[in-house]
């Protein structure tokens, strides 16, 4: 993979272990993210896809700084990000998380939701300096003033992702985070809150990390897609070729697998790719590529190695050994 | 809140907006608490209680005889129109001596709550905040001790070694009642904790006793204020287990358990000495604990849309 | 109005019917007008997919199929379920019984939920042999093979095996599996499947729907499917029935939904989806719900709805025919 100058964020090998005691005297370990080398450039959406237990959540929460890495690295500009975050880069970086029920303290205000990241990242700031970012971020997300006298219990799911999204634009962060910020909501709901994701985006010049398991949506958004499978990357590639021309196997039982609703997209998913076998248990995988358990590809090889990272296109790597020659298309 | 309330200043129609939800939400509030009719019964149960404790020399019939009064041509008088409920072996009023009685073991609720809850929850707040760490092990292992301690062996051991009397025995009550509450609130505190709000303020930079007080605090009140008012009845019975053993209030203070204890010896001929205070503790422990289901009620919001 | 005609021509027995059914719960000091208009015809051998988005009553309209709503919770003002003829609304408790427990068959959203963690797969499974009336008798053996059957139809390899696991041993998909092998162990002739694969991942969602399909084909019963997404009742269904807010809007077959969909929510909420395609997401469809209590009194949609007109205000449209088959309760078509 080759490194990008233009970088605001570069995952290096990073490794996520959790121990889950032992077996035979042998510490076990849930390697929920295992070598993810990933560059983010600024200004970039980058969608990062997968499954549950693919551990997309668990990466998403280490750069936010919610876990210490247990191998490898990240770097924020050029910065590694270590045990003690200063506020200037929790400023920096924001997160949204899935559940909007969850993430705002029901016990709150709107305002005061909105107004702690204030008052810890400008404290110079008077009340009614407050007041008026409040008013603006309310605006930002499209809500009236008036819910900043509300309370998270007495507004819509979708209002109150608008308000996470809003608390998470009050330090004028430069890396936002998405943590399937609207898995939760209805269709109707998230078209809104997308367009409106991208709006600020290209207003603010923000840079986003966009986490989701529908590939449809990320589609729509992503400039560049990941595909995450029990901890490893798969498959990293731009939106468009990712979709046009899936390499990896599993891209392809995935792409396949999607209920779609007009007959132009159906003619978009990879024949022969049926979906079938179980995601196994992250806990003693099997050697070998992690996949080859599923994958009607799989060949002897598979079982015994795992694949490394091959470029196949402009930008476009896969993780797969019938790529391992070098070929292409 | 501050700065909500001067928001509301600013703009009036909010205000009225606000008012009008409140009176909404106190309204559903009764509707919660008032579908079991027992919480109802509670209530009324232990306002007339307080008040009966609060106007005791107004409402006996015969307040002197709350203290060190004799008169033994009336003692172990069987109930009649002058004495409702009979009197005693010195000859003294049941009837006033039980509300009196009232005052004592109120007094002693009051006070025992308001030692324990405080100590109890904080220690249980800072261990679910810091749950796994060695403060956590340290707070929870010294509640476990406490715990396993029967309680009433634990208030007599107390009592005993100080001097009997209303004071020690809420010194006694409380050691052995905070631990209950550090449990309760370590449980709620660790698992609000892990809420997403919680985690979104420590990423971005809030101070930690901004996160104990003012994010998780506010999130754990309500099964404290239930179990309160749940346990003001059992500190009662506690009370009273130990003036019955001669360990809480010295006579001649009325105290219900004393009373039991004294009418004790002239079972059953002068049944009236002991039924009736024991009757006024089943009926203090049952009104604070409809009341306490209520409240319980009242702050689960968590009911259906449809009921 | 007569509902046979949504479907054109009907190949089977029609197995249920709704005809304009309104149901209020009871809520302090009032109603929550939750069904406002449901009209529903299923076929044998036919598979309806019931839209909507949260809150829509597409799952208290399933609820009701089943008479699983506490009595004292609701009143049925307007409106009739028949099943095979006769209303499941004016059943006594022993007839609702008997269509509940050999009838109709049900799956959940949440296979955890649905399966009693504390007894095996095999033991619950033996149950619903013995319970229902074609497992009549004691044959425990007979009871077994049934067992053992409905775990392979649902293409479980070694049945015998998972016959002895208890549920938190089994994936999620597995678990949805099994439920499905419980749904149809015995003969039934209705099976309700409530967002079936909504909980589960894309790929297995995937395989869940297609055994779903085969097996509901293969014994010829009638399916009706709930689910948000438009593009699973795509591709499992054949006619779809699009609800708002209590209201069925629009229904037709699958395919002309998505040709020629007539109603300005279907219409939203087609937009409003994310396509494979890409071509970036339309606008959506901007407010919410109505509230139940006091529901907007003509169109339900009016008031999200960018075509409204003051007829939407003080009428509420009835389905009309936007093509032969096709219907849509909507005033500016």
């Amino acid at each position: 993979m080759q490194t990008d100058p233009a970088a605001i964020l570069r995952i290096k090998n990073l490794k996520l272990y959790f121990p889950i005691g032992r077996k035979h005297g042998e510490p076990q370990y849930v390697k929920a993210v295992d070598d993810v080398s990933l560059d983010i450039a600024k200004g970039e959406i980058v969608g990062l896809v997968g499954e549950s237990g693919s551990g997309k959540s668990t990466l998403a929460y280490a750069v936010a700084g919610m876990f210490q890495p247990t191998g490898g690295s990240i770097l924020y500009e050029g910065r590694e990000l270590g045990k003690k975050r200063g506020l200037d880069i929790k400023k920096s970086i924001q997160i949204v998380f899935q559940d909007p029920g969850s993430s705002l303290n029901p016990q709150h205000t709107i305002q005061q939701i909105l107004e702690l990241p204030l008052k810890i990242h400008q404290p110079q700031m008077t009340k009614q300096d407050r007041e008026r970012r409040v008013k603006e971020l309310l605006n930002m997300v499209e809500l009236p003033d008036s819910y900043r006298f509300k309370s998270p219990a007495s507004i819509g799911g979708g209002e109150k992702q608008m308000a996470a999204i809003a608390r998470a634009l009050a330090t004028d962060p430069r890396l936002i985070i998405l943590d399937e910020p609207t898995s939760a909501l209805d269709v109707s709901i998230q078209a809104k809150i997308i367009n409106m994701l991208l709006k600020l985006q290209q207003q603010n010049h923000l840079t986003y990390l966009f986490i989701t398991h529908d590939l449809s949506l990320m589609r729509n958004i992503a400039g560049r897609v990941a595909i995450l499978y029990l901890g490893k990357l798969d498959e990293v590639a731009p939106a468009e070729d990712f979709f046009r021309h899936p390499r990896h196997p599993y891209t392809q039982m995935l792409i396949s697998s999607i209920p779609v609703i007009s007959d132009e997209e159906e003619a978009l998913k990879p024949a022969r790719a049926e979906s079938q076998g179980e995601i196994p248990s992250p806990v003693n995988l099997p050697p070998g590529c992690g996949f080859h358990q599923r994958c009607r590809q799989a060949t002897g090889r598979c079982r015994s190695e795992d694949p490394v990272m091959r470029p196949v296109g402009e930008g476009h790597d896969v993780r797969c050994h019938l790529f391992d020659d070098g070929a292409g298309a | 809140m501050d700065s909500a309330k001067e928001g509301l200043k600013a703009d009036r129609p909010e205000k009225r907006w606000l008012s009008a939800r409140r009176a909404e939400e106190l309204e559903k509030a009764w509707r919660r608490f008032s579908r079991n009719r027992l919480s109802v019964m509670g209530l009324i149960l232990v306002t007339l209680i307080l008040l009966l404790a609060w106007l005791a020399p107004y409402v006996t019939p015969y307040p002197a005889h709350a203290g060190a009064f004799t008169d033994f041509v009336n003692s172990c008088a069987a109930p009649s129109a002058e004495h409702w409920l009979g009197t005693d072996n010195m000859g003294r009023d049941i009837l006033t001596r039980i509300v009196f009685s009232f005052r004592g073991a109120l007094y002693m609720a009051v006070l025992v709550l308001a030692a324990a809850v405080p100590v109890g929850c904080s220690l249980g707040l800072l261990a679910g905040y810091l749950r796994g760490t060695w403060l956590d092990t340290l707070i929870m292992r010294v509640t476990d001790v406490f715990l396993s301690v029967p309680a009433l062996l634990l208030a007599l051991a107390v009592v005993s070694i100080l001097e009997p009397g209303l004071t020690n025995a809420m010194i006694a009550v409380t050691v052995m009642w905070w631990p209950w509450y550090a449990r309760l609130m370590y449980g709620i505190a660790s698992s609000c904790r892990n809420e997403y709000y919680v985690i979104h303020a420590e990423l971005i930079g809030a101070s930690k006793p901004h996160i104990i007080f003012r994010q998780i605090l506010p999130n754990c009140v309500s099964p404290i204020f239930t179990k309160m008012a749940l346990d003001v009845g059992w500190v009662i019975l506690i009370g009273a287990t130990l003036s019955y053993v001669g360990l809480g209030e010295q006579p001649p203070t009325p105290s219900l358990g004393q009373m039991v204890s004294d009418g004790s010896r002239y079972m059953p001929d002068a049944w009236w000495m002991t039924i009736f205070p024991s009757f006024a503790i089943v009926l203090i422990i049952l009104g604070f604990n409809f009341l306490g289901d209520g409240i319980g009620d009242m702050l689960s919001k968590g009911d259906s849309k449809y009921e | 109005m007569s509902s046979g005609e949504v479907n054109g021509e009907v190949n089977g027995e029609r197995i249920l019917d709704i005809r304009n059914l309104k149901l209020w719960y009871k809520v302090y000091k009032g109603y929550a007008r939750v069904l406002n208009d449901v009209t529903l015809s299923v076929s044998r051998g036919e598979k309806v997919g019931l839209v909507g988005e949260t809150g829509c009553g597409k799952t208290t309209t399933a609820k009701s199929i089943l008479g699983i709503i506490p009595e004292h919770q609701y009143v049925v003002p307007e409106g009739e379920i028949y099943y095979k003829g006769k209303d499941i609304l004016r059943m006594n408790a022993k007839e609702l019984g008997q269509v509940r427990s050999g009838e109709i068959s049900m799956i959940y959203q949440e296979p955890a939920a649905a399966l009693n963690p504390v007894f095996t797969v095999g033991q619950q499974m033996m149950d619903v042999a013995r319970y229902s009336s074609q497992g009549a008798g004691k044959n425990r053996k007979r009871h077994r093979e049934m067992v053992l059957d409905a775990i392979r139809d649902v293409f479980i390899p070694d049945p015998e095996r998972i016959f002895h696991f208890y549920p938190n041993q089994l994936s999620g998909g597995m678990k949805q599996r099994i439920c499905i092998a419980m749904a149809i162990m015995t003969r039934r002739d209705l099976m309700i499947a409530d967002e079936p694969g909504t909980a589960l991942d894309v790929t297995i969602q995937a395989q869940v729907h297609k055994i779903l399909n085969e097996l509901v084909n293969r014994r010829h019963m009638a399916l009706i499917m709930i689910t948000h997404s438009l593009g699973v009742a795509r591709e499992l269904t054949d006619s779809i029935y699009v609800m708002y807010a209590g209201t069925v809007v629009e229904s037709a077959p699958s395919a002309e939904i998505f040709r020629r969909p007539a109603h300005p929510y279907t219409i939203g909420l087609l937009a409003a989806a994310p396509r494979l395609s890409g071509g970036g997401i339309q606008s959506g469809i901007y407010g919410s719900i109505p509230d139940y209590g006091s529901p907007p009194p003509g169109c339900r949609f009016e008031p999200r709805c960018s075509r409204a007109g003051a007829r939407c205000k003080a009428e509420a449209p009835s389905p009309r025919e936007a093509e032969p088959g096709h219907q849509a309760a909507c005033f500016n078509m």
